[in-house]
């Protein structure tokens, strides 16, 4: 560690309090989880003798919608990162800084320990001068951020270091997450700055490794049923010899999308077998399971009752796509002679399926399948 | 349609079995477990059943005992054309020749389709159960335990279930009902099906989702609120600060233009005292440098000496006089012509005339000899002290002497004139002084000096407020400006008063609002719409199904309904001696009926009035078993269409009395006229029924 090194650590879209839709009753175990990542976060800090820690933005889920607890949470944590660990917070897409929005409201209370400092449009520079070091952020005032944002920073000139802070796809970078959002141009970008600290995207990401080095942190925790690179924030290091950059993950959940290819497959245990050799048991991994192939006529294969047996192997595990095809053996069905009940109840699904498509395909493909097997004497509930 | 031959290698009880038949009526003997079965499965294996098959039932079907699969090899009609069809399921191959041609129509698996496209019932399930009659199914339709509608819907129910189509509608009708229960009517809790448990769980996550959303709403309202406020208030209080500047500093500037001007005023007043005080002390000086020139006694003398002194020398300029009159008193005074004038003024007047003009003129006598009397008393005085004032004379000229050293009365008295001027100038200029100084006394001789002190610090001080005064000038304000300011100060603290209140009441109403996890209550909320969507799903699937099964079922129904009546009639009639002929099948109820022939004169009547419908359950157990077996050969008819089929019969007749069986028997071989009737039986007694006979011997 050279003498003018200084160790920062660079993390983004915590999301604190944010709603986990797709893991129903156990979304309130992973906003724990979130908890659980800033914690670790700080601790790394302390640990790697950081002088900074940058959130670029989305510390919480929403600008004004946020629990007591995280807030009281929020602040407690990052104050816990001691007194010689400066904590810079950028106010991101969802909690935007507003006239009265999270980061208005409690700011004075973040900044109370000293240690912390909530950029905020009137205040978009943090200045530690015993560090030498100026933080610069692009604040959000809205869900997307102003155009030219990057452009309007400038760095100073009598600090050795010189960050900037900036929540938003860049341009180029990959596609908006949103359409609508202005995407923050890189080339805007003024020379002296020693790093980029992104955030929006929560999987890490390299924008570009130098010139200076820019880095996507990543969500220090799954937030959402699509982050396979979630789990991560950014190491750096600046020092007259250039900018060290390490990627260390902290998140506890782990996504994995499971592909299962159903076809032959006769009874919902055969399916529970398949995926339990796919993936092993691991009470932190989030399954997405994606069931391809065709499930013929006579299987009787349930996905929902495979995915909550399988529930218990993992900490959840979700059904993704379309699910496996019902496999119409459309000239066995036309073999049942048309004076039959069977036969014509096949014959009148089969017109049915022809017109449909989509949803109501697989619906009168379903009620094809469930018609036949009562026709054969057996009972499907 | 119809099997000439069935030639078996290793299938079920037979090593090799080959069996030959007729067109028409064919009765197979055999004791029980004698094969009977073992043959007709054979057939229809041969028909219906692929030889590359490896299933369960496929192998099951091997010679018992035997480890290798079996060979079928089947000789039918379809027309008027044979068809030879050979299945050898060890070597999974199967072909089908026709007219005994060399070259296979079809082999592999186009022998399925090409069977599917010849055979009038290429459906093995209805196959089985429409030219199929097991003696059980009669029993049961003689018994009344199975309604003979139902059993029809069962035959051609297809799907090879034993329960048949009703049986499926109630499933799929009881899995729409436990879905569904609650819904329409009311349920007891723990009864709800899952459509209802969810709908009721979505509402009411949706009611706790809405209701934290709302509360959200409001804390940000409230919060955008109270943020606008303090705007408003940090606002309100900078212009209560500039408010409070401007009018300090206008009383600021009042105050020092005040203080200003009093000090200019002090200024001036003792520049003027100065001024005075030195034209005083110039007077004083130049009285001072007068005096110095009097003889120096006379220069301390006060007013009373000055006046004992003038007073001295009037004495000696009188007593100087006095000695000068005896020479004036020798000449005729004045007082001797003045009284002679009188009395020639009283003769005058008594003279003349007029006792006015005698008034005046005695008059003017008396005043002119009064003066004449007083002069002459005078005189008489003067003469009598004239010594006295010789010495007084003396006196007074040796006290001159010594004030005025060398000066004449005259001179003494000017310089006692002057002296008496200046002391009275001195006097007043102390007075002055005294005045001036504010009872300071004159005699302090530093007094210009302070004042003059106190005058450059007045001074000073006027022109320090002037300068600050000037500073503050932009806030020059008079009296109603800065009542106005001040009214404008008022009414701005009152606007702050009022923002701070309604800030405090915001605050108060945000913390009121219920803090609800809405992240849990969207979750939850998910949850159930996500469980709801799939019973929903689930219950769309079932419509569907119950719809085109019910759809399936009417149209079926509706087939038998206009085919069977006439094709059971003959059949029926003949059954039961004439005395029923007609069916009724009602396709929405699956309800059969039966109607008593009528009588050969009531034909046209019985065509025009509706005929007497008997209800199954209301016939004899005989009537029963009849009406059924003249239903199912009716249906062998309408299956069949313009192609005959095959009907096998597993002992029909076991249970009808001899009359009916022989009219059944009867009934049979007029059947298979047209159709091919294979009897299987282990009655002996069926050797003279005519027709084919096949015994396994196995």
């Amino acid at each position: 560690m050279s003498a003018d090194e200084l160790r920062m650590l660079h993390t983004s879209d915590v999301h604190l309090g944010a709603p986990f839709r797709f893991l129903g009753a156990r979304g309130d175990e992973q906003r724990r989880a979130l908890r659980g990542a800033l914690e670790r976060t700080v601790a790394i800090a302390r640990e790697r003798d950081c002088r900074l820690i940058l959130v670029a933005g989305d510390l919480f889920d929403s600008a004004f919608d946020v629990r007591e607890s995280d807030v009281a949470f929020a602040a407690g944590c990052l104050a816990g990162a001691g007194p010689l660990c400066r904590v810079v917070i950028l106010p991101g897409s969802h909690d935007c800084h507003a006239p009265g929005s999270v980061l208005d409201r409690e700011r004075t209370r973040f900044e109370a320990c000293g240690s912390v400092v909530v950029l905020t449009p009137g205040r978009p520079v943090a200045l530690f001068p015993d560090l030498s070091l100026a933080v610069h952020g692009a604040v959000l005032t809205a869900p997307s951020p102003a155009p030219g944002a990057l452009g309007a920073l400038a760095p100073l000139s009598e600090c050795r270091y010189n960050v900037c802070l900036a929540h938003g796809s860049v341009a180029g970078a990959g596609p908006p997450l949103d359409p609508r959002e202005e995407p923050l141009r890189l080339e805007e970008l003024r020379g002296g700055f020693d790093y980029v600290a992104f955030g929006h995207w929560h999987s890490h990401r390299c924008v570009r490794p130098d010139g200076p080095p820019a880095y996507y942190s990543g969500s220090p925790e799954i937030v959402a049923r699509d982050q396979q690179g979630a789990g991560t924030v950014v190491s750096v290091a600046l020092s007259s010899a250039g900018t060290l950059v390490e990627r260390l993950d902290v998140g506890r959940r782990r996504l994995r999308r499971v592909s299962v290819d159903c076809t032959g497959l006769g009874a919902t245990e055969e399916l529970v077998r398949k995926v339990a050799e796919a993936a092993a048991p691991d009470p932190d991994l989030i399954v997405e399971l994606e069931l391809s192939g065709y499930v013929g006529m006579e299987a009787a294969i349930d996905a929902e009752a495979a995915a909550a047996v399988l529930a218990g192997n993992y900490f959840s595990v979700r059904l993704a796509g379309e699910g496996p095809a019902r496999e119409i053996a459309r000239d066995e069905l036309l073999a049942v002679s048309e004076d039959t009940v069977a036969g014509r109840f096949a014959r009148i699904m089969l017109r049915a399926i022809d017109g449909a498509a989509g949803a109501d395909r697989g619906l009168r493909e379903e009620a094809l399948q469930i018609g036949m097997q009562v026709l054969k004497g057996r009972d499907p509930s | 349609m119809w099997i000439e031959r069935l030639i078996v290698d290793n299938f079920h009880a037979f090593r090799a079995l080959d069996a030959s038949f007729d067109r028409g009526f064919n009765v197979v003997l055999a004791p029980n477990e004698g094969g009977k079965s073992g043959l007709f499965r054979a057939m229809t294996t041969a028909l219906f059943t692929d030889a590359g098959s490896r299933s369960a039932e496929v192998r099951s079907l091997s010679r018992w005992g035997s480890p290798d699969l079996f060979r079928l090899e089947l000789l039918f009609f379809v027309g008027d054309r044979r068809h030879r069809l050979v299945r050898d399921f060890r070597a999974k191959s199967q072909e089908i020749f026709i007219d005994g041609e060399s070259a296979p129509a079809a082999r592999g698996k186009a022998v399925e389709a090409f069977l599917a496209a010849r055979l009038p019932i290429a459906d093995e399930d209805l196959f089985l159960r429409v030219c199929g009659v097991r003696h059980g199914e009669l029993a049961r339709a003689a018994d009344g335990s199975a309604n003979i509608g139902e059993r029809l819907e069962e035959i051609v129910g297809g799907g090879g279930g034993a329960s048949g189509p009703a049986r499926a509608a109630e499933i799929i009708d009881r899995m729409r009902k436990d879905l569904a229960r609650g819904l329409g009517h009311p349920a007891k809790e723990e009864n709800w099906g899952a459509v209802k448990r969810f709908t009721e769980e979505r509402a009411a996550a949706s009611a706790a989702f809405e209701e934290a959303r709302a509360a959200a709403k409001r804390r940000e309202e409230l919060s955008r609120s109270i943020a606008a406020r303090r705007t408003s208030l940090e606002e309100v209080e900078r212009d209560l600060e500039a408010l409070a500047m401007k009018r300090d500093r206008a009383a600021r500037y009042r105050d020092l233009a005040s203080r200003g001007a009093e000090a200019r005023a002090k200024a001036g007043g003792l520049r003027k005292k100065i001024e005075r005080l030195r034209e005083l002390s110039a007077v004083r000086e130049k009285a001072l440098a007068a005096l110095e020139r009097l003889p120096e006694p006379l220069r301390g003398a006060d007013a009373a000496r000055i006046a004992e002194l003038r007073g001295a020398l009037e004495r000696e300029s009188a007593l100087e006089r006095e000695r000068e009159t005896p020479r004036a008193a020798a000449r005729p005074g004045p007082a001797s012509g003045l009284l002679a004038a009188g009395l020639l003024l009283l003769a005058a007047g008594v003279a003349l005339g007029s006792l006015l003009h005698r008034a005046f003129f005695a008059a003017s006598a008396a005043g002119i000899a009064l003066v004449a009397l007083w002069v002459l008393r005078r005189r008489a005085n003067a003469a009598s002290g004239a010594a006295a004032d010789e010495s007084d004379l003396a006196r007074l000229r040796e006290a001159r002497a010594a004030w005025f050293p060398g000066s004449s009365v005259e001179k003494a008295r000017a310089a006692l004139e002057e002296a008496a001027r200046l002391g009275e100038t001195l006097r007043d200029v102390a007075a002055r002084f005294d005045e001036a100084a504010g009872g300071a006394g004159s005699a302090s001789g530093g007094l210009i000096e302070t004042l003059d002190g106190e005058y450059g610090a007045a001074a000073v001080e006027a022109r320090a407020l002037d300068e600050q005064r000037e500073s503050l000038a932009a806030f020059e304000a008079d009296a109603d400006r800065i009542l106005a300011i001040e009214r404008e100060l008022e009414g701005k603290a009152a606007v702050r008063r009022r923002l701070a209140a309604e800030i405090e009441d915001d605050e108060r109403r945000r913390a009121a609002v219920p803090a609800l996890d809405a992240a849990a209550l969207a979750e939850r909320l998910e949850t159930a719409e996500a469980n709801l969507a799939r019973a929903r799903r689930r219950m769309r699937v079932l419509d569907i199904a119950a719809a085109a099964l019910d759809e399936a079922r009417r149209a079926v129904s509706g087939s038998l309904a206009e085919g069977l009546p006439p094709r059971v009639a003959p059949y029926l009639s003949h059954l039961t001696g004439g005395r029923y002929e007609t069916l009724f099948f009602d396709p929405r109820t699956l309800a059969v009926a039966a109607a008593p022939a009528p009588a050969d004169g009531e034909r046209g009547a019985h065509a025009a009035s509706a005929p007497e419908r008997i209800d199954p359950g209301a016939l004899s157990q005989g009537a029963r078993d009849q009406l059924y077996f003249a239903v199912r050969l009716a249906l062998v008819d309408l299956l069949g269409g313009d192609e005959s089929q095959p009907l096998f019969l597993d002992d029909p007749f076991v249970h009808f009395d001899p009359e009916r069986r022989a009219r059944a028997l009867e009934l049979v071989r007029r059947f298979s006229a047209s159709h091919q009737v294979v009897l299987f039986t282990c009655d002996p007694a069926y050797r003279e029924a005519g027709g084919r006979l096949i015994e396994l011997g196995v």
